[in-house]
């Protein structure tokens, strides 16, 4: 049984192909048309999947599309009649989407991949759910769900058993943490859907001194739910805005974009971040005391905030968190999939750990001729020479390319397309964010760690493959590591199998022969404003657009002298 | 394979279905002094053909 799950019209398009259950090939479709957070019909993604899994359209038994589009235009329709007539030019804005776009799905997808079989409609928060549960390690979990909002739902808790998901309760628009979260990230001057978290980075060099303000917009519940102080927002009739008059109110002039960073906007952040901890660890906690599940899985768009999950992992009394890397829409179209696969085509389960290496992959004989229709200088090398000589390279603080494998599904490079580099260096972080990246000097950079040094390094209990957990860098190795210890303190850590990841961990392992620390930064490979590069093209143009060294790209070390 | 994967045509949209939507529903705002803003889940299965 084939299924293609799709998300797309909001933002972060994506495909994804589940056979006999079995999630098979995923990607967004901003990796292919190169527009970060492309949200168009996913065609060359869904290109892709058909190819990774060697199908044809007429060999799919169903299409799975990951939210219900009518009910989330009768919500768009019923909070603009509420706020009428000020919502008038923010409805006006999003009905003809809503209706070309959203009311045509199944047309579009028929028409497009010229598709005569069942075409199911998931709910955006059970997609969310599905996608983290069903690829989970665990049998039954309890299952919650965060993010803007879905159809009406801005958060939902469920059960998962074996194949089946039961969800339980949901809390609605437009009482919502990620908007809540985006509306500030607004406030602070950033790109709401894109930046948030940078806000997080920012929180770290702020103090929570706002957060009796940051209070006001929001009262706790004891059973873990929140209701928002409506007043202070505006995104229910003005999504540029986010916020109202009222807000500015209650802490001062909003950051306008490219304004200097000050000491306010970082306690603001600051603030916010203390402010979504506390409301997720309360929504954690109420649903481990109200389903006694020693299990979680997480997923939707607050499942990124790193330093929240960890704080729920030690605090909220579950045993075992498990959280989906692709926790945006784009991995909803997984959520979708695996949905359709397991609840509607029976298919079964296979427990085990999950791979986010879902995505392309290129041979020496597709990279080469590439590499030499650029010009460039390169030389080819077996695995164990080329991890020596980019450890080699790593160590002598050379800032390296890493493309290799099948590219990652989700918004983390985990060593399919990364850009690495020496974390014992330490402005190594100012060169990166200088002459490659292009970004914020606030930004932190993450360490990539073999499993078995991780607990050496970082105060993690357990693996952090996915980069979801921001551990505390231990003290004694702080200084160690000193371009990917966070102004905190802490680390948004990846640990690396060798099962799993041999080459990378490969890599990492030769270069702690080489310096003694057997780690590296790991930092997505793109630039800022720009999709993770996918095809060896977009490697290359990187690469010669950046100050990076040299390119170790399939069995090809590429150098710029 | 992937030749299949074509662009679109275009198609009007489902006037029946949208008019259905456009008919006045009580907005389901909040009130002041709530204790809980959890909406329990009614237990229905989603129909997966539907897109309400």
């Amino acid at each position: 049984m084939n299924v293609l799950g799709i998300s797309y019209n909001y933002h972060d398009a994506a495909a994804c192909i589940v056979s006999d259950g079995v999630v098979v090939a995923a990607a967004e479709e901003e990796r292919f048309s190169r527009d970060k957070h492309d949200s168009r019909f996913p065609a060359q993604a869904i290109g892709y999947c058909l190819r990774a899994a060697g199908l044809g359209t007429r060999a799919l038994d169903a299409v799975a599309f990951y939210e219900k589009p009518a009910r989330k235009l009768e919500r768009v329709l019923q909070i603009g009649k509420a706020y009428a007539p000020r919502s008038a030019e923010n409805v006006a804005a999003q009905f003809p989407s809503l209706i070309t776009d959203g009311m045509n799905v199944e047309t579009t997808i028929r028409d497009r991949l010229d598709f005569q079989g069942p075409v199911y409609f998931s709910e955006h928060h059970l997609s969310h759910a599905a996608s983290a549960f069903y690829v989970s390690p665990f049998e039954e979990s309890a299952i919650m769900t965060v993010d803007g909002v879905g159809e009406w739902a801005t958060c939902m808790q469920f059960s998962g058993s074996g194949t089946h998901i039961v969800p339980r309760r949901e809390i609605r628009y437009p009482h919502s943490l990620g908007l809540l979260y985006s509306t500030l990230t607004a406030f602070l001057g950033f790109c709401v859907n894109d930046d948030e978290y940078k806000v997080m980075g920012l929180a770290s060099y702020g103090t929570p001194r706002f957060r009796a303000e940051l209070d006001q917009l929001i009262a706790l519940h004891e059973d873990g739910s929140f209701t928002l102080a409506l007043p202070y927002f505006a995104y229910m009739y003005d999504r540029e805005t986010m916020f109202s008059p009222e807000m500015e109110r209650l802490l001062g002039p909003p950051r306008r974009k490219g304004e200097s960073i000050t000491e306010r906007h970082s306690d603001i952040a600051s603030s916010l971040q203390a402010l979504t901890e506390d409301v997720m660890v309360g929504l954690a906690t109420a649903l481990r005391r109200e389903q006694g599940s020693r299990n979680l899985c997480l997923a939707g768009g607050v499942a990124y905030n790193c330093v929240a999950n960890s704080k729920i992992v030690a605090r909220a009394g579950f045993e075992k968190v498990f959280i989906q890397p692709a926790a945006g829409d784009d991995g909803a179209a997984m959520g979708a999939a695996l949905w359709a696969s397991h609840t509607l085509l029976n298919q079964p389960r296979r427990i085990g750990q999950h791979n986010t290496l879902l995505g392309p992959e290129f041979s020496a004989a597709e990279i080469e001729p590439r590499l030499v229709a650029f010009g460039l200088k390169f030389e080819g090398l077996d695995d164990e020479a080329l991890c020596r000589r980019v450890a080699s390279l790593i160590n002598d603080g050379f800032v390296i390319g890493w493309f290799q494998g099948r590219m990652e599904f989700g918004p983390r490079a985990l060593g399919g397309r990364s850009i690495l580099a020496n974390p014992c260096l330490p402005d190594m972080k100012d060169i990166l964010n200088a002459r490659v990246k292009f970004r914020e000097e606030f930004r932190p950079f993450a360490p990539a760690v073999t499993e078995e040094a991780a607990a050496d390094y970082f105060e993690l209990d357990g693996i952090s493959p996915f980069m979801l957990m921001t551990p505390r860098v231990r003290p004694e190795r702080a200084a160690e590591i000193p371009s990917v210890t966070h102004a905190d303190g802490t680390a948004r850590v990846q640990t690396v199998s060798r099962l799993h990841q041999p080459l990378f961990y490969r890599l990492i392992e030769c270069f702690g022969e080489a310096s003694g620390t057997p780690v590296v930064i790991n930092t997505s490979f793109n630039i800022r404003g720009e999709p993770v590069v996918c095809a060896p093209d977009d490697a290359i143009k990187c690469f010669m657009g950046t100050d990076i060294d040299f390119l170790a790209i399939g069995p090809f070390l590429v150098s710029k002298v | 394979m992937v030749e299949n994967v074509t662009e679109s045509t275009g198609s009007s949209a489902p006037t029946e279905a949208v008019a259905a939507l456009l008919e006045p529903v009580p907005p389901q705002l909040p009130v002041a002094g709530e204790t809980t803003q959890w909406t329990e889940c009614s237990g229905e299965a989603v129909d997966p053909l539907s897109l309400y």
